[in-house]
C-alpha cells in the first residue's frame, strides 16, 4: 500500500468538521503555550504583538509598493529614521527614559581558534609534536 | 455540485498540520532548559545610573594600541527612533555585518561603556543622532586620549532630550561646515571616491557609488580634505562647497573621518564597493599603514588624454594642435578617414608631433550592425588612413573612438584584429574614471588586449547642449580639472574641429585649460592615447604581493615586495605609502639584495609618501624593507 493511499485513509477517518475542531483546538493550544512559554521569559504580550502587527503591516506595505510599483509621491519614501529628524522644525517625541544596551560581548569575541599566521606564506611554523609547541 | 465539507477538509487538513508545526516550533524555541542554557552564557546586564569601569574583551594575539573597533549603541538614538515610528537597529545592522568579519577586535559599546571610558581605538558613531553632554564629554576624552572617531550621517545633530541641536558636533569634529542636503529631488545621488586617496585607494579612482533615493537625505559638507564628493550619473561639476560627501582629518593627535549619507545608502551599493572604502578608512583610524600601487607613474596624481574628434572643418585641427604645441602637449587626433583623406596635408602635418588615431570613415555608430557591415566599414578606415600616412606608418595608428561614441562587443573584437590597441569611450562604459581592460574578449590577457579610455569628463557637445556662454563653460571645465585632479582619474578633454574655429567656444575654453595641466607638470601625466595606454599595460604588469605594508610596527618597519611580471620594462611603477601619523616621513627603503634598484622617495601630503621607480625595471621579484 502506498503512503499517500494511507495517509489519505488516516484523513478520512474522521468528518471535515472533526478535523476543523482539532485544528481550531490545536492552534488555541499552541498560542497559549507559546503565550505561556513567553510569559515565562519575561516577556509582555505588547512587546510580541506590537512589533508583529508593525512588521506585518510595513510588509504588506512595501510588497503592494514594489510588486506594484505604485508612485503615490513622498509618502511612498521608506523611511529607516524617524521623517524629518534632521529638520529643526519636525515635531517629534521626545525622550523620556531609556534603558543602556547590553552588549553582548561572546558575540562578538571569539578566540582565534586556528594559529594567527596560518595563513600567511612566509611563516614557518616551529611545530616538534611537543605539547608547548601546541601551547605557543 | 461536491458538498461543502469536501473543500473544508482540504483545508482542516493544512490547518492541523501548521498548527503541529508550530506546537513544535514554540516548544523548541521557548523551552526553559535551552532558555537557561542561552542565558548562562550572556554577561550580566550594565545599569546605566552606575557606570562600571570598561571592561574589554581579552586582546588578540594581534592586537595593537588602536586595534579595537567600538560600535556605539546609542540608547538615547534607539528609544528616540523607537518613540518615533523608526527603527535604530535596522541602521545599526549594517554596522554589525560589516564589522563582525574583524572578529575579537570588534565590540559593541554601551553608554555605560562610554561614559566609564574606552581605551583607545576606533568608535563607530553610526547615525548616532541623538547625544547628551555626557556622551560628547565621553568622546572628547576619547579623542583626547588619541582615539579614533567614525561618525556618519546626522550623528550628534540632536540632545539627549531629541531636541535640536544643529551640527555643530560633526562640525567642531571634523573642522567642516555642512552646507546643505542631498534631498530626494536631488540628481546627486552618487559619490565618486578619490583613487589613491587614503580613505579610498581601495577602489579605482573616481569611482560612481549609487546611494539609492534614501528618506535619510545625506548631509554636504564642506572640508578642506575629502575622500568623496557627490555627483549626479554623468558628473556634472557642481560647486565645490556644495558637494562634498567624506570628509577625514588628523587633530590633536587623533583621527577623524565622517560619512555624509546614512547606513540606509549601503543598500544601494550592489558592486559592495563600500566596504573595500571602510577596510581603508577603518585601516587608517588604526594608523595602519598600507602601500598599493598607484594609478600612475612617477608619482603623478592624475592624467589627461587631449584629443580631438577630427572630423568637419577638419583644417581647425591646426588651432588645436598650436595650443598643444605651445605648451609641448602631445595630443591624439582621432580622424574620420572619409574627410582626412581631403585632409591630407593637414593629416601629415599633425603627425609630426601628435598622435594620428581613428575615428571611422564615416560619422555613423557602430553599435548592433552585423559583423559583416562593421568590418567592412573598419576595412575602409583603415585603407583611407593607409592611402594618408603611407603603409609604413599606418602601424603607428593604434587608437581608435567610435563615432558619437557608439559601439559594441564586435567593434572592439574587429578592432583588435586590425591592429587597434586603445579605444577611447564614452562616460557610459565604465564606473570609475580610470582605464580598464576591453571586456569583450575575457579570455584575451592584458598584452593583447585593448585598453579602454573613458571619457568622464565633459566635452565640447555637453556645454554646447546645456548653451553654456563663455564665463560659465570656464567655471565647468576648471571645477573638472579640480575634480579630476583631486579623484586620481585620467581626463580625456575632447574637443571637435567644427567646434574649434579662432573664435569658437573650445578655442577659447582650451588654453586656460593647457595652462592649468602645465602648472601640475609635476603632478599630472599628459599623454597621447598610445602613452596611456602604454603606461596602462606596463602597470598591470605589476604585481605587489600584499596590499599591505604590515607588519613589524614595533620596529616601524614595514615591507614592500613586488612582482614584475614578463615582459618587464616597466618605468616609472610608484607605490603609495600611508603614513601612521599626520606629518609622518618614510625615511628610507632598503632593498633586500644589493642588485636591486633603490627608488625615490617624494612626500605626497601629510598622509602620505610615494615610492617610485624611475628606473626600468625588468622581469623578477623586488624585496624592499620601509623605514620611518
Amino acid at each position: 500500500m502506498n503512503s499517500g493511499a494511507a495517509l489519505y485513509k488516516f484523513f478520512d477517518s474522521f468528518s471535515p468538521s472533526v478535523w476543523l475542531g482539532v485544528s481550531a483546538l490545536s492552534l488555541v493550544m499552541a498560542l497559549a503555550s507559546g503565550g505561556l512559554l513567553l510569559s515565562r521569559q519575561g516577556v509582555q504580550a505588547e512587546d510580541v504583538l506590537l512589533p508583529a502587527y508593525d512588521w506585518t503591516r510595513r510588509f504588506t506595505r512595501d510588497t503592494i509598493r514594489l510588486t506594484f510599483k505604485t508612485d503615490e509621491g513622498p509618502q511612498e519614501t521608506v523611511f529607516v529614521a524617524p521623517r524629518g529628524i534632521l529638520e529643526q522644525s519636525t515635531p517629534l517625541k521626545p525622550v523620556e527614559k531609556f534603558d543602556d544596551f547590553v552588549p553582548n560581548v561572546e558575540a562578538v569575541n571569539h578566540p582565534p581558534l586556528a594559529p594567527v599566521q596560518v595563513l600567511d606564506a612566509e611563516w614557518i611554523p616551529v611545530f616538534s609534536g611537543k605539547k608547548e609547541d601546541v601551547d605557543s | 455540485m461536491k458538498p461543502p465539507e469536501m473543500y473544508l477538509k482540504p483545508f482542516a487538513n493544512c490547518l492541523c498540520f501548521c498548527a503541529l508545526a508550530l506546537v513544535l516550533w514554540l516548544s523548541t524555541a521557548f523551552n526553559p532548559a535551552i532558555a537557561a542554557k542561552a542565558k548562562s552564557q550572556k554577561i550580566v546586564p550594565e545599569q546605566v545610573a552606575a557606570p562600571e569601569p570598561d571592561k574589554p574583551p581579552p586582546a588578540a594575539p594581534t592586537a595593537r594600541s588602536l586595534d579595537t573597533i567600538y560600535l556605539y549603541a546609542s540608547p538615547i538614538t534607539s528609544v528616540f527612533f523607537k518613540e518615533n515610528g523608526a527603527s535604530y537597529d535596522t541602521l545599526k545592522q549594517h554596522w554589525r555585518e560589516y564589522l563582525r568579519p574583524y572578529g575579537g577586535s570588534y565590540r559593541e559599546v554601551s553608554r555605560a561603556n562610554l561614559l566609564a571610558g574606552l581605551k583607545p581605538g576606533v568608535l563607530v558613531l553610526g547615525s548616532a543622532i541623538l547625544l547628551d553632554m555626557q556622551e560628547r564629554k565621553a568622546i572628547a576624552a576619547f579623542t583626547d586620549a588619541g582615539g579614533s572617531v567614525l561618525a556618519t550621517w546626522g550623528t550628534g545633530a540632536r540632545n539627549g532630550k531629541g531636541q535640536w541641536e544643529g551640527y555643530g558636533f560633526i562640525e567642531n569634529l571634523l573642522d567642516m561646515k555642512v552646507t546643505g542636503k542631498v534631498t530626494t529631488d536631488n540628481p546627486e545621488h552618487f559619490i565618486n571616491t578619490f583613487g589613491d586617496g587614503p580613505l579610498s585607494w581601495s577602489i579605482p579612482g573616481g569611482s560612481r557609488l549609487f546611494l539609492g533615493e534614501v528618506a535619510e537625505t545625506p548631509l554636504r559638507i564642506d572640508s578642506p580634505q575629502l575622500a568623496a564628493r557627490y555627483f549626479d550619473w554623468q558628473r556634472y561639476p557642481a560647486a565645490k562647497n556644495t558637494n562634498g560627501a567624506i570628509a577625514f582629518l588628523e587633530k590633536a593627535g587623533s583621527r577623524r573621518v565622517y560619512f555624509g549619507f546614512s547606513e540606509s545608502s549601503w543598500e544601494y551599493d550592489d558592486r559592495l564597493e563600500l566596504p573595500k572604502v571602510l577596510d581603508a578608512t577603518i585601516a587608517w583610524l588604526r594608523r595602519e599603514r598600507r602601500v598599493f600601487k598607484a594609478a600612475w607613474p612617477n608619482g603623478d596624481l592624475s592624467a589627461q588624454l587631449l584629443e580631438m574628434d577630427t572630423e568637419d572643418k577638419f583644417a581647425n585641427a591646426v588651432n588645436f594642435a598650436r595650443h598643444l604645441d605651445e605648451a609641448k602637449l602631445k595630443g591624439t587626433f582621432y580622424s574620420l578617414t572619409s574627410v582626412a583623406t581631403k585632409n591630407k596635408d593637414v593629416v601629415l602635418k599633425l603627425a609630426e608631433k601628435h598622435e594620428i588615431a581613428y575615428h571611422a570613415e564615416i560619422h555613423f555608430g557602430f553599435k548592433g550592425k552585423s559583423p559583416e557591415v562593421q568590418q567592412e566599414r573598419l576595412a575602409k578606415m583603415v585603407a583611407e588612413m593607409q592611402d594618408i600616412v603611407g603603409v609604413r606608418a599606418l602601424p603607428k595608428v593604434t587608437g581608435f573612438r567610435a563615432p558619437t561614441e557608439s559601439w559594441d562587443e564586435t567593434t572592439e573584437k574587429l578592432l583588435r584584429k586590425i591592429g587597434v590597441r586603445h579605444h577611447v569611450v564614452g562616460p557610459s562604459a565604465s564606473e570609475d574614471r580610470l582605464p580598464f581592460f576591453s571586456k569583450s574578449e575575457p579570455g584575451v590577457g592584458p598584452e593583447d588586449a585593448l585598453v579602454v579610455l573613458p571619457r568622464t569628463q565633459m566635452d565640447d557637445l555637453n556645454y554646447q547642449r546645456l548653451k553654456l556662454d563663455l564665463p560659465q563653460a570656464s567655471v565647468l571645465i576648471t571645477l573638472d580639472f579640480d575634480y579630476l585632479l583631486e579623484s586620481g582619474s585620467l581626463g580625456v578633454l575632447s574637443v571637435h574641429s567644427q567646434n574649434y574655429a579662432p573664435d569658437g567656444l573650445m578655442a577659447k575654453l582650451t588654453p586656460p585649460y593647457i595652462k592649468r595641466l602645465q602648472e601640475h607638470r609635476n603632478d599630472i601625466f599628459v599623454g597621447s592615447g598610445t602613452d596611456i595606454e602604454r603606461w596602462w599595460r606596463a602597470r598591470e604588469r605589476v604585481a605587489l604581493r600584499s596590499a599591505k605594508a604590515i607588519a613589524n610596527s614595533l620596529n616601524n618597519v614595514d615591507s614592500l615586495v613586488f612582482d614584475v611580471k614578463a615582459p618587464g620594462n616597466v618605468k616609472g611603477i610608484t607605490f603609495f605609502v600611508t603614513h601612521s601619523v599626520a606629518e609622518g616621513v618614510l625615511k628610507g627603503v632598503k632593498a633586500a639584495q644589493a642588485d636591486l634598484p633603490l627608488p625615490e622617495i617624494v612626500r605626497i601630503d601629510p598622509y602620505r609618501s610615494a615610492i617610485i621607480f624611475k628606473q626600468e625595471l625588468k622581469t623578477g621579484r623586488y624585496d624592499y624593507s620601509l623605514e620611518f
